[in-house]
């Protein structure tokens, strides 16, 4: 078994035509907890698209536990799946399911387990996250809090060796978010997850992440323990963490000059005239 | 002029392109029947959403159609002195026409758009991403027992209705009208020939039911994920599945009769 579990070595993808991730290498070790920060629409959500198989890169290499995902086939891809669990920004839980069902699905889907045993594993889950009173609710009936925890139930239901947490933290209270920190950091130690965690949350990412990567303009920026980070010197690493509207990190999306873009009404230009 | 040409290419490359994809939508499903026949229970769960749910609107639908039936054609049979022969006329527009047309049409109001909305939803809220990334294969969980619950939901709607149709008929036809209800019965009896009009009255209604079926999840499965992406998805599989219907409709009946 190599120490790094998901190694991406210059990666390359362009997404409507515009290069997101360039030359993009990075190692994630095995068991611990790895942030990847970095600006909003940097492409931390695209690189875990990646990693589980969702998008292919234009170039370069990405191997998962000693397999090249873009190279898999749909039955290897899903074989890998199985021992991948993820996080969604929204929580993605099946809306016509109660929470229960929610957590049973993948096991249910991929297991043959007799009823009793599943519902005690189901419960187990439940209990780690602190919902086990609350299986009966149905989705539309939780706080975006209690999504949350309940799709990290799902995450791990089927004991997988990665989880990937795309913004666990984004739309909590503050106690919400300690609770997230607390439970990414028991399940990486109790269960031996290795834990992704995407977000633009400085503070929560160097709680609880052993490595931290720095992610702009498509690259790492910076990457270190999470003291090395936050001790860093370098301008734009500062800018991220402290915060800084503008600085080498730009405000703005790429467009054309602004002069001539609000003075040219007249001429529609080509993306417009569609 | 030249952009508008070039509009019209790329709209019907688009089409085209979307035709191609539901071609291989329908080839990956039914590349997926095998392995899912375990789950059995998921198709009898959307027989029941798709077509017990739509038996009420197809039953009071198809008594109306066939009082109708029954009144236009006696007034119209009662000049030639024929109106003995209502029952046959009412049999056949409803076993050869009216029970597969109506009910496809119906069908694609009532569970077409249901599926392309849930599908789309769904969809456009990751749930279909979620299945993904849990290693399980949306075409095969989510769009394939509602393509087939479809599929075989159709004829066998298109077949009640064409039933309850006759039963109006006769109702409307011996109760009030006065036809002899022994006639109406008999002539049909004569008249209607099982291979020629039933059987395909029934192969109609399976080609609309496979039809509607597969625009339905494909709709909502190739949605744009956004509310209004959704809802025109949803517009789309009730207009295009009307057409549609209408449309093969005329090719099999000049093929067929
Ligand atoms: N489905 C898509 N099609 C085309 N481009 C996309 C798509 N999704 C994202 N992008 C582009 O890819 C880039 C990276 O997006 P991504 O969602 O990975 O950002 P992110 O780092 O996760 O941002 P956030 O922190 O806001 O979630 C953005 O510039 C975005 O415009
Ligand atoms: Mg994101």
């Amino acid at each position: 078994m190599s120490e790094n579990i998901v190694t991406l070595t210059d990666v390359h993808l362009k997404r409507a035509g515009k290069p997101v991730l360039v030359d993009l290498s990075l190692r994630i070790p095995r068991g611990k907890v790895t942030a990847v920060i970095g600006p909003s629409g940097v492409g931390k959500t695209t690189l875990l698209e990646l990693i589980g198989g969702r998008l292919r890169p234009d170039n370069g290499y990405l191997l998962v536990d000693g397999l090249s995902v873009p190279d898999l086939g749909r039955r290897e891809l899903f074989e890998l799946r199985r021992r991948m669990g993820m996080l969604f920004q929204g929580g993605a839980l099946l809306s016509d399911l109660d929470v229960y069902e929610n957590i049973a699905f993948p096991l249910r889907e991929h297991t043959h387990l007799p009823e009793p045993v599943l519902r005690q594993l189901i419960l187990m889950k439940l209990e780690l996250v602190g919902l086990r009173g609350a299986r009966r609710l149905m989705p539309d009936e939780l706080s975006g809090g209690m999504t949350r925890r309940v799709a990290l139930a799902r995450a791990v239901a089927m004991d997988p060796q990665i989880v990937m947490y795309d913004e666990p933290f984004t739309g909590l209270d503050p106690i919400s978010k300690a609770i997230i920190v607390k439970l990414i950091k028991k399940l990486n130690k109790t269960l031996a997850i290795t834990s992704i965690v995407v977000t633009h949350d400085v503070v929560e990412a160097i709680q609880i992440a052993d490595f931290v990567y720095m992610l702009g303009e498509g690259r790492v920026l910076a990457s270190g323990t999470a003291n090395e980070i936050q001790n860093s010197t370098r301008a734009d690493v500062r800018q991220f963490l402290q915060g800084q509207a503008d600085g080498p990190v730009p405000f703005h999306y790429e467009a054309d000059d602004y002069f001539s873009d609000l003075f040219n009404a007249g001429l529609l230009n080509k993306d417009e005239q569609r | 002029m030249i952009s508008g040409v070039r509009r019209i290419g790329a709209y019907s490359l688009s089409v085209l392109a979307a035709t191609g994809r539901a071609c291989i939508l329908l080839i990956q499903m039914l590349g997926s029947i095998p392995s899912s026949v375990r789950r059995y229970e998921l198709f009898v769960e959307q027989l029941f959403r798709v077509g017990v749910l739509t038996l009420p609107i197809i039953i009071v639908a198809a008594l109306f159609v066939g009082m109708v039936l029954a009144l236009q054609g006696y007034n119209t049979l009662v000049d030639f002195g024929a109106e003995s022969s209502l029952g046959l006329l009412v049999a056949l527009s409803l076993t050869r026409e009216l029970g597969p047309v109506l009910a496809g049409l119906l069908f694609a109001g009532r569970a077409g758009a249901a599926l392309t909305a849930e599908i789309g939803l769904m969809k456009a809220t990751e749930q279909l991403a979620g299945m993904e990334m849990m290693a399980v294969d949306p075409v095969r969980r989510v769009l394939l027992p509602r393509f087939l619950a479809g599929m075989i939901s159709v004829p066998i709607l298109a077949a009640l209705f064409t039933a309850v149709g006759i039963l109006g008929g006769y109702l409307l036809g011996v109760n009030v009208l006065g036809v002899d209800q022994g006639v109406y019965w008999s002539v049909m009896q004569e008249g209607v020939d099982f291979q020629q009009d039933v059987l395909n009255g029934l192969l109609k209604s399976l080609v609309f039911g496979v039809l509607i079926s597969l625009l339905a999840v494909f709709m909502g499965y190739d949605a744009r994920p956004t509310p209004a992406g959704v809802g025109t998805a949803t517009t789309l599989t009730v207009v295009l599945s009307s057409l549609l219907v209408l449309a093969m409709d005329f090719s099999l009946t000049s093929m067929m009769f």
